[in-house]
């Protein structure tokens, strides 16, 4: 997923309007865009609207409040109907700090699966890293449970924690990007960068998106419709990109452990680029659909 | 200036007092008066003329109007109710006028024309004017007048144009006279019977109220971005376009979206045209456009660049719409973006009733450049609140489907199946991944809002919409 | 007791739920009313019935929402009312 918008749970208007923008996922926010006094309405709004016509092959996932929050339990009990349906394929735990945070859920999570007709480990989650803690754990959550599909950069609370001004210097998040990105890989997950809360600044939001492409991330999460676009762009496999990756599987370098080592436009071509030419491809085709 | 006809050789008759004007003119009960609605949200002539004229203890009067809003809508609806007023002809109606309306409360079915139609109708004498009282905003001591002197300069007289060309007897009403001579003159004192110096015509800063509408949301925005690059794909944004878009706030953002894009590739248009707004004289201050062609100026910005600059230009609504005329503007046009309150699968366009049957808005002059303009492109959201855009068929047909060659929502683009060649184009583009077509977006609505079901109107006529070549297009009822 | 589910953004619902009540009473208060007012009237019965629900005063201050948020705010309102212990 390039974009991934964030929409409010208990806004009727946001949520029906939300398939139309063009994002690639979007993630319906129980947490923070929910007072806790509102948590159950939006609950139910979620139940009711995810299950019409125009969700089909729209990618809905739900941010769910953190394991030491009251309201998680519930969170996941009340989205049961529409993980069993899947129409939620996945969720983003809020503020994940340890690897048990996501041990908890998981099993929750399996006990759904067992009692539904779900394959196990079909329901993914996301771990939102958003404080220094978690960036430091960030190896050891990668490695939790196996349905963990991706970790998250959140930088507000990281940057209230450290005292960095995200907004001072294109550099000021590099190390703890990279560290989420170096720990995704690690176990083969994907990483998503964190919203850009501007938003009426699309330059800015274009400068970050290329960093945190540089640096490694897939996607952003994104909180306005008019940040899409750009994201989108900035995130999507370029032609130059697909055609070379194309060169480099389609030039008979390729044996049939799919292992060569040559040579296309005087770079090296060894196993590692071969993979990387294939996540290339495998992503290209994800965008035509 | 256009060419206007000789009507008097008598000169103007300046009056200071109703009765000094009223002791001249040919008063009876059941004449025909027109006014136009330039000064818009800020008008006091038509509640100060009607006044006088119920105090002259007349009745049954016909209005051939431009159209009715602002303070006028309080008035005409008081006139309606004590029967000083019994038949209208307008481009439309608000509520509580429009509520009269659709109650049958007047004697004659209202006749709704499009601003070209009212010029055609005028011109052939299918309808007629006795007297045409016509604000304007200076006046001088031989009957010249305009929109662009004095303390409420509302700028272009468009629509008042023609009632001073085709009225019986045309009356100016003024708060202004001036000492020298004007030398911006939109009618000429040879069209001119009388003047009557008035108090205030009216307050000129309240124009835009009402009818601009405000903030863009990123559902807007996504349609007009769409739209705005549909057009450019299709190569209709080159030198030398034309444009006008209506006044709705989608249409109005594909007015800012496309001048981004002639900014961006260094595009100059040759005229915009329609109701000039600030936004559009800025454009042409930019150099975007050559020139302007102003029916009605929306804001005093518009009102001021009228009166200064040489390639902003006043035209009559029969220059702008009449469509017997070869020359008009309208059928000039490369691109007319316009709006509806509803569409339906053949591509009909609603803009006078709301679903619900009540009379809410105006044909104006869509009909008219739709029918002239290369391409005409709808936009609208595909559901306003829980009310969907599209129907099987509109509540009152406006502008007829085969003028109609786009729709454009946030949920996809419809083509009409009258411009296979089109369809053709977007299909082999990257556009197709938003192609859809008009019964794909009943149904997604209509499944989602549920069918609205609404009481059918079965009273007698209560208005006629007309076609803008003369006859009955569509037909309202009274509950 | 009464609880309240929803608000009046467009869209949405806000809606009352009155257990004081000896029988079902619907008041729907909508600008779209001449358009849905027997849809709207049909959800809310049709909630209330599969809720098992005979007795409650259900007040709505509608503004534009679809029968599915119509329903989501009804449910949650009845879910208030049963933790809240009322006589649902």
């Amino acid at each position: 997923m390039r974009s991934v918008l964030y929409v409010p749970a208990n806004s009727p208007s946001k949520i029906l309007n939300a398939p139309v923008y063009g994002s690639d996922s979007i993630i319906f926010d129980l947490e923070d865009a929910v007072q806790p006094e509102k948590k159950n309405e939006a609950r139910f709004l979620l139940q009711e609207l995810l299950v019409l016509d125009q969700y089909d092959g729209v990618h809905c996932a739900v941010r769910i409040s953190d394991v030491r929050s009251p309201f998680w339990r519930e969170d996941l009990r009340m989205l049961t109907p529409l993980l069993e349906a899947s129409r939620v394929r996945t969720l983003r735990v809020a503020k994940v700090e340890s690897e048990h945070d996501l041990i908890l859920i998981d099993r929750e999570l399996g006990s759904i699966e067992r009692n539904s007709a779900l394959e196990e480990g079909s329901i993914t989650l996301q771990a939102l890293l958003e404080t220094p803690l978690a960036i430091e754990e960030a190896y050891r959550i990668s490695g939790a449970c196996a349905r963990t599909e991706a970790l998250v950069f959140g930088s507000e609370d990281y940057c209230s924690a450290t005292g960095i001004d995200r907004y001072g210097s294109p550099f000021a998040l590099d190390y703890p990007r990279s560290r989420l990105v170096a720990a995704a890989a690690a176990y083969g997950r994907e990483a998503y960068d964190t919203a850009y809360g501007a938003f009426r600044d699309i330059e800015g939001l274009e400068q970050e998106s290329v960093r945190a492409r540089a640096l490694g991330f897939i996607g952003k999460s994104v909180i306005h419709p008019s940040q899409i676009d750009v994201v989108n762009t900035v995130f999507s496999v370029t032609e130059k990109e697909a055609e070379w990756a194309r060169q480099v599987l389609g030039a008979g370098l390729v044996d049939e452990r799919g292992t060569g080592v040559t040579q296309v436009e005087g770079m090296m071509i060894d196993t590692p680029v071969i993979s990387r030419a294939q996540r290339i491809l495998a992503r290209a085709e994800k965008q035509k659909r | 200036m256009e060419h206007q006809e000789v009507r008097t050789k008598q000169p103007a008759r300046i009056h200071r007092t109703w009765d000094s004007l009223f002791s001249l003119l040919s008063l009876r009960n059941g004449m025909h008066i027109s006014f136009h609605h330039h000064l818009r949200y800020g008008d006091q002539v038509v509640s100060q003329v009607l006044n006088e004229l119920a105090g002259y203890g007349l009745s049954s009067l016909s209005l051939c109007v431009s159209s009715i809003m602002g303070p006028a809508v309080e008035a005409v609806t008081e006139a309606v109710r004590t029967g000083l007023v019994t038949s209208l002809e307008t481009t439309g109606a608000k509520p509580p006028l429009s509520d009269l309306i659709a109650e049958g409360a007047l004697e004659t079915p209202v006749i709704f024309r499009t601003h070209g139609g009212r010029s055609r109708a005028l011109k052939t004498g299918e309808t007629g004017i006795d007297i045409a009282f016509i604000a304007a905003s200076a006046v001088d001591s031989r009957g010249a007048c305009n929109g662009v002197d004095g303390p409420n300069p509302f700028g272009s007289m468009g629509y008042a144009l023609d009632d001073a060309s085709y009225a019986d007897v045309v009356v100016v009403v003024s708060d202004y006279l001036s000492e020298q001579p004007l030398s911006y003159v939109s009618i000429v004192p040879e069209q001119v019977d009388h003047v009557i110096l008035i108090d205030s015509i009216g307050d000129s800063s309240r124009m835009s109220e009402g009818s601009l509408r405000g903030k863009v949301s990123p559902l807007q925005d996504l349609i007009a971005s769409r739209t705005a690059s549909v057009l450019s794909f299709l190569g209709v944004i080159a030198d030398g376009f034309s444009y006008q878009a209506g006044s709705g706030v989608i249409s109005m953002q594909v007015t800012r979206r496309i001048a981004d894009m002639m900014r961006e590739k260094g595009i100059t248009g040759s005229f915009a045209s329609g109701g000039i707004t600030s936004a559009l004289v800025e454009l042409l201050e930019q150099g975007l456009f050559t020139e302007l062609y102003d029916v009605q100026s929306f804001d005093e910005r518009a009102a001021h660049s009228l009166k200064n600059n040489p390639s902003h230009h006043e035209m009559s609504a029969g220059m702008y719409a009449d469509p017997t005329r070869v020359d008009r503007i309208a059928g000039r046009l490369d691109v007319m973006i316009l709006s509806a309150t509803e569409v339906d699968t053949a591509f009909n366009l609603n803009s006078v009733t709301g679903t619900d049957g009540r009379i809410i808005g105006a044909l104006g002059g869509a009909p008219d450049t739709a029918e002239g303009a290369k391409l005409t492109v709808a936009v609208v959201p595909s559901m306003r609140g829980r009310i969907p855009t599209i129907h099987e068929r509109v509540r009152t047909i406006c502008t007829p489907g085969e003028y109609v060659d786009i729709v454009v929502c946030e949920r996809g683009i419809a083509v009409n199946p009258l411009r296979p060649g089109l369809q053709e184009v977007l299909e082999n583009s990257l556009y197709r991944e938003c192609l859809t077509d008009m019964r794909s977006l009943l149904t997604i609505t209509h499944t989602l809002c549920g069918t609205p079901r609404y009481p059918e109107r079965t009273g007698p006529v209560a208005a006629y919409v007309e076609k803008n070549t003369g006859g009955v297009l569509d037909t309202l009822r009274a509950l | 007791m009464k609880v309240t589910s929803g608000s009046t953004e467009k869209m949405d619902a806000l809606v009352e739920l009155d257990d004081d009540a000896s029988s079902i009473t619907i008041d729907i208060h909508s600008p779209v009313s001449s358009l849905y007012r027997e849809a709207q009237l049909r959800c809310v019965q049709e909630v209330l019935e599969q809720e098992g629900v005979d007795a409650l005063a259900v007040t709505i201050e509608d503004n534009h929402a679809i029968d599915a948020v119509l329903r989501a705010r009804i449910r949650s309102a009845l879910s208030e009312l049963g933790t809240k212990g009322g006589s649902v």
